[in-house]
């Protein structure tokens, strides 16, 4: 299908031209990992050795090219802060990261697809204003806002779930990692919801204008039966905003997981930055947008499932 | 005015501009006086919302904070519609590899997260409100331009762009004719969701030191600096949450009210 | 209705979780016998000879990694590696007999390892480790081993030595080894288990120690990058010991919680007002005294810090020999402030503040900016990540002023440096240090300090803003926390649940 073969071209350019942009940019900020390490009183000769030891003295597209070709083959390379492999780093963080923003974009979209419809019908209605107003104080309300707040009561006041943090062991503690993500979950959700329950409701009020609609109550049925018809409808183009919006959920997350003390990748990331560990901060861009591209991808492939009138 | 939602966001914005134009000539106090024997003060009468930790009287704090957080939040709306909208309608009118070329790149923006945007040149260039302008104006851009791309290949199938093109309309013609025209009510509602965006970002950025630099007062500032007093200090962190939701509350409201207005499709009633 | 459903699923989902909660009984048993101590600065490596910053010995010194001697926490030097010390009348010669002591793999300790690892130190050309260990063992000649006594030969008299020994310079690695960043062997109280990046570090104890064994089977250090996260984990019960307090406004709370107590004790961490000695206008005494003047240090201690804090006149905490009160060498005189600057024509310059991202700097930064322009210099604030702050600031001196915290002991020497971040050149302060360093006696020491400190705020070198106490939270059943900060290192092995 010309589509699909379109759309993964587009891809993979999109991922390229990120590499370029992020090795770029990288290259120009000031400071770099030798001055970074060495802190005070280096010497101009330790700082040439050691950049020379990192490679960071070779010209620039022989760096981007290993680096790139590297990548292809599934090597992230290796930190040039503590020497660990990068992919090892990368995935340690998913198990934090991945359950976070998968959990509440579900929680997200089940919520506001079906308060969508319900306001959009209600519009008129007292009810139907009150809820509006509420999903939009969501949406005025910063992300470390809502946050400070859940801690402040569920955690300090009624003590009943961790603050923040993630157990040492992991996922082998499967109890307490579920209690610590529970509030970073809620958080990332509400944020979520209060944006898509918007496009929902303006979705379902497209389609109480459409002729399928009119056609619906023209055959008797119910305006409730009617709108249960366009479940799929407002889905899809649900899905496709989530999907848009992953990388701009991950810079929730990022909050997210400063608020909670979450070793999650969005907290990885902006630490490597400031420690100019350039390596580690072009692999793992890679990787995150690859995953965007990969979901886009994905929701592009349901959707079509999801609205037979798309594949025309 | 018929629809309460209009006119609710048209009052709650005015009222917030006339707020942050008037913070710039007077606010009862000045807003930068600190006074370590004041800090933490309750309501009072002549501090109506009380005093911050460093002893500012925050009804002046707010009043002249709003000039910097609504300034932020218009400018970076204004150049997210400017670009989004202007890539938008090239990509749907230019030559489909133009076209797609464009969508491609408009792509890779929104797949970039907006905040290692912000992180990359706050360490290039340091923090600054800039910063949050420019971040939320590409981000927000970007993602403008993908769906006016959509909304506009949809008024170029309409039948009667059709009719225009066969009677010899110039190209031009029919864009800034029918295509902005009928484009007009989905650019409000994005371009007031981008300026609720850019207010809340504004806060955001803060909170990560990456934003407005002290000590300039700014709603997204006072709600990053206070956050850390919350259990001691509540009410401190109230107010900037409370003038930040109303404001991108009134924005929305403005921007639902104008799309059930200006939407020809919506006008009829159910 | 949103709401509603929002409640609904937050009661479930809390459900869900607690009523698991009490189902991992492996897990509790194990907490019982492990202590989780809160901080905010994580290390980026656990090179503690090669990468800079102090995050690295909190965790490893005198934990993981000994030195020959160690410092106690009323800031006493004792024996540690070495089962005894002596030095010679001359002070060129210091002998130490080596304990019998074993690494975390297994290997005994022997007097080659201790060669090899000071020897890394006297290398002037190495990269390995950070110039400013090198230089502190500058003095020391060589270094010679005979069965278990190993003695250092200097070139002249060092009164620093032995405490720089105490310190990260002084770590005994063991012989050859080669992977310094990602583990670390030391023969230290506790095994280093895990490295949980952006989250923990966990310690287990040494069974084979050669002293007391630690009290605590299992130490976790967890790091909060954001200070509020770790108060509100302190507050939530979810660390047993919170090592520091970022705003002591909130104390109250702590205080007011029956469960918890707080810690007090000393520290050697002066925040600094830094002036660029070398760039005008601070090139100029007078107008860094009038800076010094312009500030009312108890008003700013009051809203910076909670009034939680000493005013020092010059670069000594009141714990060291050598202190002296010098608040009045340049008292709050607003007035005093305004006609220098003023007589110096110096009204509506502009002058950059560069303010790292901590706490005590961005809390008194607004407070400076508003007591400098009301003596009428106009102050721009700059927020810097501590990157920059280590590059542009600390390294290249290309600054105005500047506030950070200076915590290492016996730390007066570094405005003896012309090319330390101060830029502060001054001949008579480089003697009476150097004459501090190899003074024959003690009260010659302490005289020579005393000449200097007084010097140094006699030309206002910085302003010191402050002295922090080293505040600390801990659950009321938690003992043997170290209350006085006195060195890098912050040592855990006699914390204990009671």
């Amino acid at each position: 299908m010309s589509g699909v073969g379109r759309r993964l071209v587009t891809a993979l350019a999109g991922i390229l031209l990120s590499t370029v942009f992020v090795f770029a940019v990288l290259r120009v900020l000031p400071g770099d990992i030798a001055t970074a390490r060495l802190g005070i009183d280096a010497t101009p000769e330790a700082l040439a050795q050691l950049r020379t030891e990192y490679g960071l003295d070779r010209s620039l597209p022989e760096q981007y090219f290993t680096w790139l070709f590297d990548a292809m083959r599934g090597d992230l390379g290796t930190s040039l802060v503590d020497g660990r492999p990068v992919r090892g780093e990368i995935v340690a963080r998913l198990d934090v990261t991945l359950p976070l923003i998968m959990v509440s974009s579900l929680i997200a979209v089940i919520v506001s697809t079906w308060l969508g419809r319900r306001i959009a019908l209600r519009r008129k209605s007292v009810s139907g204003l009150v809820a509006t107003a509420l999903s939009q104080l969501g949406l005025a309300i910063p992300t470390f806002v809502v946050g400070v707040c859940l801690i402040a009561v569920f955690a300090v006041q009624w003590q009943l779930l961790p603050a923040g943090g993630f157990p040492v062991r992991g996922w082998r503690e499967p109890t307490a990692a579920l209690r610590s993500l529970l509030l970073p979950v809620v958080t990332l959700a509400l944020t979520q919801c209060a944006m898509l329950v918007r496009f929902a409701r303006s979705q379902s009020l497209d389609f109480l204008a459409s002729d399928a609609f009119r056609t619906a109550r023209a055959a008797g049925r119910t305006t409730d039966q009617a709108i249960d018809t366009a479940r799929r409808l407002v889905l899809s183009p649900v899905l496709t905003i989530t999907a848009l919006q992953v990388s701009a959920l991950l810079t929730t997350a990022v909050v997210v997981e400063s608020v909670f003390a979450l070793p999650g990748l969005g907290s990885m990331l902006v630490r490597d930055i400031a420690n100019r560990d350039v390596l580690k901060v072009q692999s793992t861009l890679l990787a995150v947008v690859f995953g965007v591209f990969l979901v886009r991808l994905i929701v592009d492939f349901v959707n079509d499932r999801l609205d037979p009138r798309r594949l025309k | 005015m018929k629809s309460p939602v209009l006119t609710a966001g048209a009052t709650i914005t005015a009222t917030m501009t006339m707020l942050g134009i008037s913070g710039t000539f007077w606010t009862p106090y000045d807003p930068l006086t600190i006074d370590a024997t004041r800090k933490f003060g309750s309501p009072s009468t002549q501090h109506i919302f009380g005093t911050d930790q460093l002893g500012r009287d925050v009804v002046s704090v707010i009043w002249s904070g709003a000039q910097t957080s609504l300034f932020a939040a218009l400018l970076a709306a204004g150049l997210a519609m400017l670009i989004g909208a202007a890539t938008g309608i090239v990509a749907a009118t230019a030559r489909r590899t133009i076209g797609d070329a464009v969508a491609a790149l408009a792509t890779v923006f929104v797949a970039f997260p907006a905040l290692l945007l912000a992180l990359l040149i706050v360490a290039a260039r340091g923090p600054s409100t800039a910063t949050t302008i420019f971040t939320v104006a590409i981000a927000a851009g970007a993602s403008v331009a993908i769906v006016t791309r959509r909304d506009a290949d949809d008024i170029m199938k309409l039948p009667f762009i059709t009719a225009a093109v066969y009677c010899g309309a110039n190209k031009w013609l029919i864009v800034r004719r029918h295509v902005l025209r009928n484009l007009f009510p989905s650019l409000i509602v994005q371009a007031t969701g981008a300026a609720s965006l850019a207010l809340v970002a504004e806060s955001t950025l803060s909170y990560l030191g990456l934003g407005t630099t002290p000590p300039t007062p700014s709603w997204g500032r006072m709600l990053a600096s206070t956050q850390q007093y919350l259990l001691v200090h509540p009410l401190l962190t109230l107010w900037p949450a409370l003038f930040i939701s109303v404001t991108v509350l009134g924005f929305n409201l403005l921007g639902d009210g104008l799309r059930e207005r200006f939407d020809p499709i919506l006008r009829p009633d159910l | 209705m949103k709401r509603m459903l929002v409640a609904g699923l937050c009661a479930v989902l809390i459900g869900a979780g607690c009523g698991a909660g009490s189902a991992d009984d492996a897990v509790n048993d194990s907490r019982r016998d492990s202590i989780t101590l809160g901080f905010t600065l994580e290390p980026t490596s656990l090179d503690i000879s090669g990468t800079a910053g102090q995050s690295i010995p909190q965790v490893l010194l005198d934990n993981v990694y000994e030195g020959l001697v160690r410092v106690d926490e009323n800031g006493a030097i004792v024996a540690a590696l070495a089962e005894q010390y002596s030095v010679s009348d001359d002070g060129l010669s210091y002998t130490f007999t080596l304990r019998d002591a074993r690494f975390h793999d297994g290997s005994v300790l022997s007097a080659e390892d201790v060669v090899w690892s000071l020897n890394r130190v006297l290398d002037d050309a190495t990269t390995a480790v950070l110039p400013t260990q090198v230089a502190q063992f500058a003095k020391v000649s060589s270094i010679a081993a005979n069965d278990d006594v190993v003695t250092l030969t200097l070139i002249e008299r060092d009164n620093d030595l032995l405490y720089n020994l105490t310190q990260r310079g002084g770590v005994i690695f063991k012989k050859d080894t080669t992977d310094f960043a990602s583990t670390a062997i030391g023969t230290g109280p506790f095994v280093f288990a895990k490295w949980d990046k952006g989250n923990s570090i966990t310690l287990e104890r040494f069974d084979d120690y050669w002293g007391r064994r630690a009290d605590t089977k299992t130490v976790i250090f967890r790091y909060f990058a954001d200070a509020t996260a770790l108060s509100n984990a302190m507050l939530a019960g979810d660390i047993d010991v919170m090592t520091t307090v970022q705003s002591p406004e909130n104390l109250e709370v702590f205080k007011a919680r029956e469960d918890l107590k707080v810690l007090s004790g000393s520290t050697n961490c002066e925040v600094t007002l830094g002036m660029n000695n070398s760039r005008a206008p601070f090139n100029d005494v007078s107008v860094r005294k009038a800076v010094r003047q312009a500030l009312d240090k108890r008003s700013l201690i009051d809203a910076a810090w909670g009034g939680y804090g000493t005013e020092i006149g010059s670069f000594v905490p009141p714990t060291d020999p050598w202190f002296e009160d010098l608040t009045d060498v340049a008292p709050f005189n607003v007035n005093a402030a305004r006609d220098a600057i003023a007589g110096a024509g110096l009204v509506g310059t502009e002058v950059k503040l560069d303010v790292p991202p901590i706490n005590y700097a961005t809390n008194s930064s607004e407070f400076i900016a508003a007591a400098l322009a009301d003596v009428g210099l106009q102050v721009s604030i700059t927020p810097v990540t501590w990157e920059e702050w280590l590059d542009r600031v600390f390294t290249k001196a290309d600054y105005d002023l500047t506030i950070v915290c200076h915590i290492e002991r016996n730390d007066m020497a570094i405005y003896a440096n012309p090319e330390y971040y101060f830029r502060f050149d001054n001949a008579e302060y480089r003697d009476l240090i150097a004459a501090a360093s190899n003074a024959a006696t003690q009260d010659d020491r302490v005289s020579a300090l005393r000449s200097a400190a007084r010097l140094l705020s006699e030309q206002s070198a910085s302003d010191w803003l402050w002295l922090i106490p080293n505040l600390q939270v801990a659950k009321r059943e938690i003992a043997g926390v170290v209350k006085n900060s006195v060195g890098d290192s912050y040592y855990v092995a006699r914390v204990e649940r009671v």
